[in-house]
């Protein structure tokens, strides 16, 4: 299941590619054919797509038809789906929230946050960890490297 | 480079207290890094390339150079103690290092394990001293038709290499690399490609977030998919360095030091493949192969030395041809590039010093990583203890400031997430991560000179197929390639079907 997913997503990655590349202009007054600028991603996409194809049909060939439901939801979690999940999601908000508020104060809400929800540590020690965090990263980067921070 | 010259910038390093105190700084944090699972050695360089990038270009590469030195090394602590691997360079560590821990000899395999480390990088790096100044003159002979041929060869063995069971995954990964790597101006005439008319993408995807994304991010979910504690069940009295017990074997020194330099040189292979072919080479050779797997000595030994002689290895193609032999030394080599060190064949004209430079400071980091590795056990079995669910948002934290620290870019730390996803469905999906980066690394390379040899040829393709190292690198492509196919069992098959019949004909 996995490979015909992955076949088809890099299948349809290549497609959009090497469409894209053949609309380039493939001949003007700076170039022709020979150093086109949508030349080598034409040639990259279309070898992928080649790759991908054979994936999907490989995939498909040893798929044995099998009813996705309860076992599958069952699967996905004992697989890790839900902490994969969360994690994205506080990754994610830490990101969007980058710039519009304070990079400190953002730091330590998001290890304190991120902490408690896996049960890294209890809330005390999250808490410390998350001041300590915030304050050393934001000190160290703008005093000592002068990265300057959202 | 003369021994002298090496001498000379040894000691103008071990003189700078500063420089020496960063040293000291990145072995430690490389240490740290390898033994905690989940940490990874290109994690730990790709963190730092974006966070040391204020600093100047000689103590950000000291830093860089010793993490590295001490990630590889300090993976072996939690092989020996919790049978996990700190980074998959030590899979093969835990094989025998395990064993012999669980029979009360923990402390004993530690001092193996580090002092076969030390032994096996310095062997690397005099490699890598005598080696680099000798490829770097071959590598002034190539030309675009040797370049583009480089680029493809990379993608195709490291594709081979990172997933021999299926090796189609490992090129499709290259090739997306290759293909990702094309977004922004084209280097030859600024042309924008797949921009969508957005500011931010005509510069392409930048490296460091790339890397970080793809190796920070994707361990990241990783280890918090997992809900796993750990527990050290061995106690550990003295760890003292075993060299006499270690020069017993020097022939597994020896050949382990050749085997995971030579691995190193390949294009995105890496310590994981130089440690398991020596380890699989000692077992070969070795008297006592039953040993194997239940706390051999030599064992131990082969797969220490080789993964650590991988790092010199792993260097001599970044510095003199530009690419990187493993995925550490990918992000090196992008550390280099963003210091204005342009890696290659011009390397060592324009910065005649550069490559005794960095051999010093490997002999240092080695040293430092020796002595620290020996006199923190105790603390840093403490440290392993930390829960990794408590470690990763303050890992995730470093990772967006690393990919922000470059240009001061919100656009920087979607890319490293966006990668950061990719990475990790590529990888529950089977598909290797280090061709994709080796791709996205060598597209560049593989795009501006295939034009620009055609140019140079007005069309014609012949050179690519006629020039000696050209037509070297195209067969072993070709020929790596072949042999991952079901064709040359094909081929055996026929010739068995054949012989029968001719036996009868006599």
């Amino acid at each position: 299941m996995a490979d015909v997913a992955a076949g088809l997503a890099l299948g349809a990655l290549s497609l959009a590619f090497l469409f894209g590349a053949l609309r380039m202009p493939m001949h003007t007054m700076h170039w022709t054919w020979l150093n086109a600028p949508g030349l080598v991603p034409a040639v990259l996409a279309a070898v992928l797509l080649v790759q991908a194809l054979f994936l999907t049909v490989r995939g498909a060939g040893r798929l044995r038809a099998r009813r996705q439901g309860a076992a599958g939801r069952a699967a996905a979690l004992q697989w890790g789906a839900g902490r994969v999940a969360l994690t994205l999601a506080l990754a994610f908000a830490f990101a969007l929230l980058m710039g519009r508020m304070p990079f400190a104060i953002l730091t330590a809400l998001f290890v304190f946050a991120m902490t408690v929800a896996f049960r890294g540590t209890s809330a005390w020690k999250a808490a410390a960890s998350a001041l300590i965090t915030a304050v050393t990263v934001s000190w160290v980067f703008t005093r000592v490297f002068l990265v300057p921070l959202p | 480079m003369t021994p002298w010259t090496l001498l000379v910038e040894f000691t103008r390093l071990v003189t700078n207290p500063v420089m020496l105190g960063l040293v000291l700084l990145g072995a430690q944090i490389g240490i740290v890094f390898g033994m905690l699972p989940g940490l990874t050695a290109t994690m730990a360089l790709s963190l730092l390339t974006g966070l040391t990038f204020g600093l100047p270009v000689d103590y950000a590469i000291a830093v860089l150079i010793a993490t590295y030195v001490g990630a590889i090394t300090g993976g072996s602590r939690s092989a020996v103690l919790i049978n996990i691997p700190g980074t998959p360079a030590q899979a093969a560590v835990c094989l025998d290092g395990y064993p012999l821990a669980m029979q009360g000899r923990a402390a004993e395999a530690i001092g193996l394990s580090v002092t076969a480390s030390t032994l096996g990088t310095l062997f690397g790096v005099s490699m890598l001293a005598v080696f680099a100044p000798l490829l770097g003159q071959v590598a002034l002979k190539f030309g675009s038709w040797e370049f583009f041929w480089l680029a493809i060869f990379g993608i195709v063995i490291a594709g081979s290499l990172t997933a021999p069971t299926d090796p189609v995954k490992g090129w499709m990964a290259g090739f997306l690399g290759l293909l990702l790597a094309t977004v922004g101006l084209d280097g030859i005439h600024a042309f924008p490609r797949f921009t969508f008319g957005r500011v931010e993408l005509q510069g392409g995807f930048a490296l460091i977030p790339v890397l970080v994304g793809a190796y920070g991010m994707g361990e990241i979910l990783g280890v918090m998919r997992r809900d796993e504690r750990l527990v050290v069940e061995t106690n550990l009295y003295r760890v003292l360095p075993r060299v006499r017990e270690v020069l017993r074997h020097w022939r597994h020194i020896l050949r382990s030091g050749l085997i995971g330099t030579v691995i190193g040189v390949v294009p995105g292979v890496g310590e994981d493949i130089a440690s398991w072919v020596s380890y699989d080479t000692a077992k070969r050779t070795s008297r006592t192969p039953v040993q194997f797997g239940k706390g051999s000595i030599e064992g131990l030994i082969a797969a220490e030395t080789g993964d650590n002689a991988c790092i010199g290895g792993a260097t001599i193609p970044v510095l003199t041809l530009g690419v990187p032999g493993s995925a550490p030394a990918a992000v090196l080599l992008a550390a280099l590039t963003i210091h204005g060190l342009q890696p290659g064949p011009l390397l060592a004209l324009k910065h005649p010093h550069v490559i005794a430079e960095i051999v010093a400071i490997f002999v240092a980091a080695t040293l430092a990583v020796f002595v620290l590795s020996l006199s923190l056990v105790r603390p840093m079995v403490r440290v392993l203890l930390v829960p990794r669910q408590a470690l990763m948002p303050i890992v995730y934290v470093l990772a967006v400031v690393g990919s922000y620290a470059i240009a001061a870019r919100q656009f920087d730390v979607y890319v490293m997430l966006g990668f950061g996803v990719l990475g990790f469905l590529m990888q529950a999906a089977g598909f290797p991560v280090a061709p994709l980066v080796l791709g996205f690394i060598l597209g560049p390379m593989a795009d501006d000179n295939l034009r620009r040899a055609l140019t140079l040829t007005a069309g014609d393709p012949t050179p690519f197929f006629t020039r000696p190292i050209s037509a070297i690198l195209m067969a072993f492509s070709g020929l790596t390639v072949l042999s991952r196919t079901p064709l040359p069992g094909w081929v055996a098959g026929k010739f068995r079907a054949l012989r029968p019949r001719s036996g009868g004909a006599r």
